[in-house]
Formats: structure tokens, sequence, C-alpha cells
């Protein structure tokens, strides 16, 4: 690959022309994160749109964050040669050359990989009914506690999901306590080599993923971190592995926890079947959750949500009622931007990916990408990364949904989230 | 019920430009090869003389599809027409004479009729079961209509809770094993069951259950006009996200029937004959529809059913000649090779019946069976690799 300034290899137009799949993410920093440019225009289009001063003020902005890390990316993954792995992408901005993919066995299927934030640990978590978390110790000195594996209690079983406390000593963990029918949040101390601390009430059964709320100070309140949990509300058990055992009584819900595991408040959908699963939260605290409707698709109701806290319902998102049995009544994963005004969701079973603002509501734009799942946001920079069970990672644009690069990685299909790396 | 309606507008983009000619001109080829083959061995023709029409392909396949469906709800009518009779002249009839309700339900009168009725309609699901595309394949629609494979006896448990519920069931409350016809077999074939169980014990939860399964049915056949890959499977020769052409489609669909050879063998032979071990004995327990007794005529039908589908509706223009055009005679001929001896085997294992599960030549006869759906199932994949077939991994098994 040729050495191409930021500035020039905008200006040449190079990713209409050759096709964005051709050039390594090292590129993506380098350069095509800038454009605006799309993979389905032209050459001609490319190297117009790239002339533009929007484009060219773009540039200098990458120019500007020249300091900033590359990227760092996590996901389970399953690959052709080893099957089911955790992998760490990490492609350097500024020296091109610098591009990695280490993966670690897990011997079963992760979903979602949960990064500390001082970058130390990357977790996949089994997802159900697995009944193990995979930890890799990337300050670890030697090559026996570089990575290690931590069992579930007995009569527990993970849900593919956890996150880190700020300060990266505790990872929260949903759980299944099956026999009871009960969801449990697991607290595990990082400090004590991952030891289960602590186990909360997860206000719900079939806990999904769970996120922070940071809720600034105001005239009534202190400032607070609460957790959300999306309580799908679906019973399995592991008798009768991914069998959805009680569709008819299902009762989802998000739950607002305190730090202590106390329930501050909890909301449900307007249609019991309507499995939250997937969310994240915005800077402001706005909570955005994607759903999974258990009943019929062609019936299939609104699958998107936001929500803050203290409203006594979900709000619906804009949109055309046949969207959602368009998107076959599932969504994969969600994704808010903490710069820009948009959250990312994808549908996988309409290889759809949805982009959405924030404070209206509206739908701003859709791409297709086959199989597309995991989606995680740029921390400062206005892009998302989405990958797709075929192998392909993409960026667009957090604002147009233009998509900016892409590559594929061969023998290897993402699986349902992508995570990044502090 | 009405089907939805359809444009038949393709552009063929599975046919060459020799056979774009007019649709007259290809039918008359059609028919004039059909009959050459029906004289000489399609496998002893070189590929390009074998022919293959696409939209009869599809057409037939389509219609297949909802025939089966709109009988599995006839079939769901009959049989919950005959619970609500049986039970309503079971209650005319203990508040008349002598207290009916209250006799071992295996002396009721109805039983057998409704035995009969019940098996009608798990012969049917059986048919629409093997069909491998489409929504029908969503696994909780699956175990809705039939709660299988059940390892742990949740049937038995869940049912036994209805009961205890008395007059007035609450289906919901039983969560997905009471949903359909595994929840109606333990009602009428159970052999506890009709030893101990009364008439008065059984009517309430059979009749919310066969009220229950007529209502899957029909939601069954609506879900399939209903969806999307209907639509594009009618529309498979234009190309659409689903299907890139009928040629696609019709890999599709042989991927689908190696993925239910795996899954008969798994869970229909493998485990309930314990092949796991050598010296174990089998588990009738295990097996599908045990108490009924239609385990091994399930595995017969089966068969037949993955041969229907993968010769043709008619018989002769299926994903069979397909390979044969493209070239794959030696797959298609292994394929078909398969099916035959898997034919002979399942109808030994049927004739066993349950003996098959007693005793050791059942056993081996189950294993030898087991080995060549395994080979059906590897026969089906060679050819694949050519009909560049989409990879789902999120799409088909997220969470």
């Amino acid at each position: 690959m040729p050495e191409l300034s930021r500035r020039r290899f905008l200006q040449t137009g190079l990713i209409g022309t050759a096709g964005l799949g051709l050039y390594s993410a090292n590129l993506l920093a380098a350069s095509a994160l800038s454009s605006p440019s799309t993979t389905t225009q032209s050459a001609l289009s490319s190297l117009e749109q790239a002339k533009t001063a929007e484009a060219i003020d773009q540039a200098e902005a990458i120019e500007q964050t020249a300091e900033a890390p590359g990227l760092q990316l996590s996901s389970s993954v399953k690959t052709d040669a080893a099957g089911h792995q955790l992998l760490k992408f990490s492609s350097n901005l500024e020296r091109k050359a610098e591009q990695s993919t280490a993966l670690i066995p897990s011997g079963w299927r992760g979903h979602q990989v949960a990064n500390s934030p001082d970058g130390r640990y990357l977790v996949s978590v089994a997802r159900r009914p697995g009944t193990q978390l995979l930890i890799q110790d990337l300050h670890s000195s030697t090559e026996q506690t570089a990575h290690f594996f931590i069992d579930a209690d007995e009569e527990r079983h993970f849900y593919g999901h956890g996150i880190f406390s700020a300060d990266g000593q505790y990872l929260y963990c949903p759980e299944n306590d099956y026999e009871n029918a009960q969801g449990k949040i697991g607290v595990y101390d990082a400090h004590q080599g991952f030891k289960k601390v602590a186990e909360w009430d997860s206000q719900g059964v079939g806990p999904h993923q769970i996120a922070w709320v940071h809720l600034s100070a105001s005239s009534d309140q202190a400032a607070q971190t609460l957790m959300v949990v999306a309580n799908g509300g679906i019973e399995t058990h592991p008798d009768y592995p991914r069998i959805k055992l009680n569709l008819d009584s299902m009762q989802p819900n998000i739950s607002y926890l305190d730090l202590k595991g106390n329930l501050v408040q909890q909301v449900k959908p307007t249609h019991h079947q309507l499995s939250l699963r997937h969310l994240d939260v915005a800077p402001d605290g706005q909570v955005w959750v994607g759903a999974q409707y258990q009943g019929e698709v062609h019936e299939s109701p609104n699958l998107i949500y936001s929500h803050h806290l203290g409203e006594d319902q979900l709000s619906p998102v804009v949109a055309n009622q046949a969207l959602w049995p368009q998107l076959k009544a599932y969504i994969a994963s969600v994704s808010c931007h903490s710069q820009s005004d948009t959250v990312c969701i994808t549908a996988p079973r309409d290889n759809l990916v949805t982009l959405w603002q924030r404070s209206t509501g509206l739908l701003l734009g859709q791409i297709k990408q086959a199989d597309c799942a995991g989606v995680c946001a740029h921390p400062s920079l206005p892009y998302y990364f989405v990958s797709g069970g075929d192998g392909t990672l993409s960026a667009y644009h957090a604002e147009t949904g233009d998509r900016l690069w892409q590559q594929h990685f061969s023998g290897i299909r993402w699986d349902n989230h992508l995570s990044w790396i502090s | 019920m009405s089907l939805k309606c359809f444009p038949h507008n393709r552009s063929y983009q599975d046919h060459t430009s020799a056979q774009a000619v007019s649709a007259t001109a290809a039918a008359l080829a059609t028919s004039v090869t059909t009959l050459v083959l029906s004289i000489f061995s399609p496998a002893a023709l070189a590929a390009d003389q074998v022919s293959f029409d696409y939209d009869a392909f599809i057409n037939s396949n389509e219609r297949l599809q909802s025939q089966q469906m709109q009988q599995l709800v006839k079939a769901n009518q009959d049989f919950q027409h005959g619970v609500t009779l049986a039970c309503a002249q079971a209650i005319q009839s203990s508040s008349e004479k002598q207290p009916l309700k209250q006799k071992p339900l295996k002396n009721w009168g109805h039983l057998e009729e409704l035995q009969s009725l019940w098996k009608q309609s798990a012969q049917q699901w059986q048919k629409v079961q093997v069909f491998p595309l489409g929504p029908n394949t969503d696994t909780t629609v699956r175990l809705n209509i039939t709660f299988w494979p059940d390892k742990k006896n949740l049937v038995e448990r869940k049912v036994k809770g209805l009961i205890k519920q008395g007059e007035s069931v609450d289906l919901s409350l039983g969560g997905i094993a009471v949903q359909g016809l595994a929840a109606s077999e333990y009602l009428l074939f159970d052999p506890r069951h009709l030893k101990h169980a009364t008439v008065k014990q059984t009517c309430p939860s059979l009749q919310v259950i066969s009220a229950k399964s007529l209502a899957n049915g029909q939601a069954l056949l609506t879900r399939w006009q209903e969806s999307e890959f209907l639509e594009h499977w009618h529309d498979a020769g234009l190309g659409n996200d689903t299907f890139a052409s009928t040629t696609q489609a019709a890999g599709y669909l042989l991927a689908g029937l190696a993925q239910s050879a795996e899954i008969i063998a798994k869970d229909k032979v493998y485990k309930p004959f314990r092949l796991n071990k050598d010296q174990a004995k089998s588990n009738v327990y295990l097996s599908e529809n045990w108490r009924s007794g239609l385990n091994l005529d399930n595995i017969q039908r089966n068969i037949a059913d993955i041969e229907q589908l993968y010769l043709g509706v008619d018989g002769t223009n299926g994903p069979h000649r397909l390979l044969l055009r493209k070239g794959f005679t030696a797959e298609a001929e292994a394929i078909q090779h398969q099916l035959t001896a898997l034919k002979a085997q399942a109808t030994q294992l049927q004739q066993m019946q349950q003996q098959a599960f007693a005793q050791s030549e059942g056993r081996e006869l189950a294993k030898n069976f087991y080995q060549n759906l395994k080979q059906l199932e590897k026969a089906l994949k060679k050819p694949l690799p050519s009909f560049n077939l989409a990879q789902k991994f999120n799409s088909r098994d997220g969470d």
C-alpha cells in the first residue's frame, strides 16, 4: 500500500476508485475516516466529495487529532480455523503499517466483551446458557496469567454481557438463577482475581445488557450513578438450552438500580412480549433500548425506545410501522455517540444499520450491511464501527450514515457486539 | 383462506440466453425433455441436455407448503371439534346418569376416536416440519406446535400443573411445553395418565390445548402468507435480498435438507438409541411421540418427505435435476443412493415398531441408519459451495 498523506488520500479519491475493502484499517485511521464519501458512490463523486470544503475540514480535524490513539476494538468472534474466540483488534492511526488481530480461544460462544476503563482487562462473557468468563489481562507479565477463566456459581449462568465500574475494580454481569427463574447481577472484584463478592436482584427475569447512567447534579438531587438493566423477561433453563419457556407470561422491563443494588425505578413496555434486550446510555442519561418482539413478526410493534429516569413510560421512536416487521422484529445492538446527537442500532435479520437522532427520535439513515450486529461509537470522532457475521468491519459517519471505510476479515464471524477499548 | 398472489413477471436470471426463448418454446422443450428423461436416466445425459423448469420449481414448492399448512389447520380443526364434542357429551352423560366423568380415562368411549384425530394432526405436522426454510423454521414456533425434544419430561410436569388448575385452565401459566401437540399427546396416550386420571380431570386441559393447537396452525399459515420469505421465494428468479436467483433458492433448500437430516440424525436417532456408547441400551422416552407410538413412523415419513423435496414436488423437477444440470452428476447420484438406502432402513425400523428400542437388532439397525443419515447430510452439503449461499451468523442465531 503506498504511503499517502491523509489530505492527499482524500484528494485522490482512492476510496471510490479501488473499493474501500481493499484498504487496510490503518488507512481508515489515516484518511478514510475523515471522508464523507460512501462506497456506493462512483470514483468521480468520491473525488468531488473529497474536494469539498467539508471534507477538507474533516481532514483537518483528523490532522488535529493526530495524537489520538488508534482503533482499539474487541469482540467475541467465531473463526473458521479455531472456533469461538476473544478478539482484540488494533490499528494505529499514525503508524500505518501497524495493525494487529489477537485471538484467544474460549471454547464457547461469547457475546459482548467488557473492557475495563483503564484498558487492562478484556472480558468475554459466555452467552446463555454459558457459565464462564474469559479474562485477558493486558498488563500481565507472564503468559500463565495473560488470560484465565472464571466459572459462574452453581445454579447460575451468564447472559453474555457485563460492565466494569468506573474505577475498574468491579465487573458486573447479568446472571440467571435458573432454578428460581430470577435474574441476578453478579459483582466480581478484579482486585481479588475476579472473585464473586456480591449478587443483586436484577428485578426481573432474563437480565441481558446493563449500562451506567450518570446523572449530574440538579436543584433537587445530587449527582449520582445508577445501573440500568434490560430484563428481557424470558425464562430459560440450561436443561432446555436456548428455548424460551414463558412467552405467554413474560414481563420484560428496564430497571434502574443504585450502587447497592436497590431498585430506583422500573418501566415496562406497552406489550408484554417486547423483550427489552440491548441498551446504551447517552451522556445526558437518556437510555436507548432495542427490543426483540416475541410475537408474530408481521405484527411487530415499535422496537426502539428511549427513556429518562423519572418518566413513567418508554418513548417510541418515530418511524413507519412497516419498519418493524421489515427488521424481522429483531434488534441486535445499540450504541449512543457521546459527541453526536445520534444512536446507531443494528438489525441483522434485515441486514440493516439504522441511525436515529436522539433528541427527536427521527430516523436519519438506513444502511445495508450483511449480517450486521456489533456496533460501537468512537469516543470522540463522529464515527460508528459496525461488525458483521460475514467478517466485515465498517465505519459510518455518525451523522450522515455515509460509509467511510470497510475491511473484510477472512474466516472471522464477528459476534453480536463490538466494544471500544479505552 | 386466500393466499397472497404475486405477479409472474420474472426476468429469469437463471436461464441461459439459449433458454430465454418464448414461454411456449420453453414449455415444449421441457415436455420433450421430460419425455426423454422418463426413458433414459438423467445421469446418462450430458449436463446441458438436462432441463430444469425454474418457475415450476418455485411454484410447486410454494403451493405444496401452503397446502400442507392448510391441511394442518384442517386436521387441528377436526381434532378440536372432536375434543369439544366428546367432552360436552361426557359432561351431559355425567349429569344424567352416572359419574362417567369419574371413570378412568382409559375406559372413555371417545378415547380411541380422539387418539386417531390427534394422530392425524401430528402426522400432518411432520409433513410441514420437514420444509427447512421460511418462518416455520423458527424454534419457538415449532416448540409451540409441539414441545420436543423434552429430555427432562417437562411436558408431564407442566401438564400436571394444568390439571391442578381444575375446571378453568390458563395455558399461559404452563409455558411453552403445554402449548401444543406434545401436551395433548400426554393427555390422550400417556399410560399412567390413562390409568389414573379421569375424564373430568382431563377435559378442561384437553379442550384448551386443542383450541391452542388450532390457533397455532392458523398462525403458522398466516405467518407463511404474510412473510417476506414467501414474497422473496416467489420472486427468486428476479433476485432479491433473500435469494439472488432461483438457483440460489434451490441451494438454500439443499442446505436446509442437510440441516433437517442432521437434526433427525441427532434428535430422533442418535439420542433415543443412545448411540454415544457402544454398550448402552436405547431410551425410548427420548424419542419423539413415544407416547403415541409414532416415533418410528415419523422418521419414515420424514425421509420420504425429504426425498420428495429433493427430487421435486412432481417427482422430477427438484434440486436433484438442477444438480445434474449443473454437472454435479456424482454428487446427485450419491444423494439419491443415500435416500434409497435410508428409505429401506426406515421401513425396517418402522416395521419393528417399539421392539426396535428394546432389541439389540433394532439398535444396530438404528446405528446404520444414523450413519447413512450423516452420509446424506455430507452428500447434500458437498455441492453447496457452487451455490454462493450467504453466510449467516448473527441473523440466524443472535441473542
